[in-house]
């Protein structure tokens, strides 16, 4: 390996809908790329065709069929699916590709709502095609995420609401797909990283020591929200020092603005870092994998794509 | 009903296009446009970057002509007089897959032995 590096990589939090791991060792362009992959090209399952069959509730046809879609179905057992416009055993769909779900809810009696949530979606497969009952609707919105409990101690994802009388019956079909292809199959609601230490930071014992007391303020106010005046020095402020915020080009052309002004250099208050020492990321799912698998996923997405473009130079 | 292009064909390779294509500079000596089908931003700057680690390439940029296009154009350029002989970009290209892959098992491993404390 010629110019090969030797990454880490340390998962420092993880539960159903929530993760914490960092990488070093690397650069932004691996960062990126794993960010990247985990988002779009890591695939679920997803309400992909809608048949009404039915439908008397206040809601239109598209609009239930559109917040069908965005259910996430638990999909860690993606791989036993293949894509419905590659799939070999049918022309249109089977149980190789896709699941089957229906709804059926008839508001009786003198209740004067009915919600009509993901606990109503109910599988219609054969008992003998047993891996498409482990695709079940997520229950919830990653609110038991903290405490663990499994998804279905949720009250449900709301799809509708019918009043007395009403009536819906709806067949479904999940088909696996990725992200790039629309939002709804991706996995992941958020996938952030921070670079630590930041690009730019500045020098506050150097600014503290060249600044009167005015340009610190000025500056402080001027920061916005990025630097606070206690006991006449300048600090950092919490959404910084926790990784919120970061430092904007505004505020370090004032720095150094104020900083020439003192007679100072504007060379001297900012420290420049060109290589990250680690990226801290933050995974958060939808609920229809863990986050930990879909990064176990992801990596092993981007090495067939370089792989397969390996296969490929001649 | 529609002429809509179908929404997996950004990403599937459609049968008969070759997945990399290189195209030598008439030019510059040892230089050339990689063609990647059905690429975008994650493998390009990856690629990228890595070729800028190594020494003995002088040149590498990539773009991805429009959002309608689902290829990326790599152009690299490489040394001519190395130390190791001859060193065409492909072979640059070669060495930055295989260092990439390799980072990446080691990526993957370390996430599958990795347990939160
Ligand atoms: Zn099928």
């Amino acid at each position: 390996m010629p110019f090969g590096r030797n990454p880490g990589l340390d998962i420092k939090e993880s539960s159903r809908c929530y993760m914490n791991f960092s990488l070093n060792g690397t650069d932004v362009s691996m960062a990126n790329a794993i960010r990247r992959t985990m988002i779009a090209e890591v695939p679920t399952m997803a309400i992909d065709l809608v048949t009404v069959k039915e439908n008397t509730s206040a809601l239109h046809d598209e609009y239930i069929a559109h917040r069908l879609g965005l259910i996430p179905l638990y999909s860690e057992n993606v791989d036993r699916f293949d894509y419905g416009f590659d799939c070999e055993k049918c022309e249109d769909y089977c149980a190789y590709c896709s699941v089957s779900f229906q709804i059926q809810v008839h508001a009786t009696g003198d209740t004067a709502v009915r919600n009509v949530t993901s606990k109503d979606i109910v599988c219609t497969n054969l008992e003998t095609e047993e891996w498409c009952h482990d695709v079940k609707p997520v229950h919830d919105s990653g609110d038991d995420a903290e405490t663990g409990a499994d998804s279905d101690g949720g009250n449900g994802i709301l799809i509708a609401r019918l009043s007395s009388s009403q009536r819906l019956d709806i067949r479904c079909i999940a088909r696996k797909g990725i992200a790039k292809d629309h939002a709804k199959w991706s996995p992941m609601c958020t996938v952030s990283y921070r670079i630590v230490p930041p690009a730019v930071e500045l020098v506050l014992e150097k600014l503290n020591s060249l600044l009167e007391q005015d340009a610190k303020e000025d500056l402080a106010v001027y920061s916005q929200g990025l630097l606070k005046v206690t006991n006449g020095f300048l600090q950092y402020e919490e959404p910084f020092l926790k990784g919120r915020i970061g430092i904007t080009p505004d505020t370090t052309r004032r720095a150094g603005q104020l900083a020439t002004q003192a007679g100072g250099k504007p060379s001297d208050i900012v420290r420049y870092n060109p290589e990250p020492e680690r990226f801290d990321f933050t995974a958060e799912t939808t609920g229809s994998m863990t986050p930990r698998f879909a990064l176990l996923m992801a990596l092993d997405i981007l090495k067939k794509r370089v792989d397969n473009v390996m296969a490929h130079i001649h | 009903m529609t002429n809509a292009p179908e929404n997996y064909e950004a990403w599937v390779l459609p049968d008969g296009v070759e997945k990399v294509s290189y195209v030598p500079d008439t030019k510059i000596e040892n230089c050339g446009v990689f063609r990647l089908e059905r690429e975008d931003h994650t493998l390009a700057n990856l690629l990228r970057m890595q070729l800028i680690r190594d020494p003995d390439v002088l040149f590498v940029g990539y773009k991805h002509p429009h959002p309608l296009d689902h290829h990326i154009e790599l152009r690299v350029q490489t040394s001519t007089n190395t130390r190791a002989g001859k060193y065409m970009p492909p072979e640059a290209v070669r060495v930055a897959l295989m260092d990439l892959s390799a980072e990446i098992s080691r990526l993957a491993e370390l996430a599958r032995r990795s347990r939160p404390s």
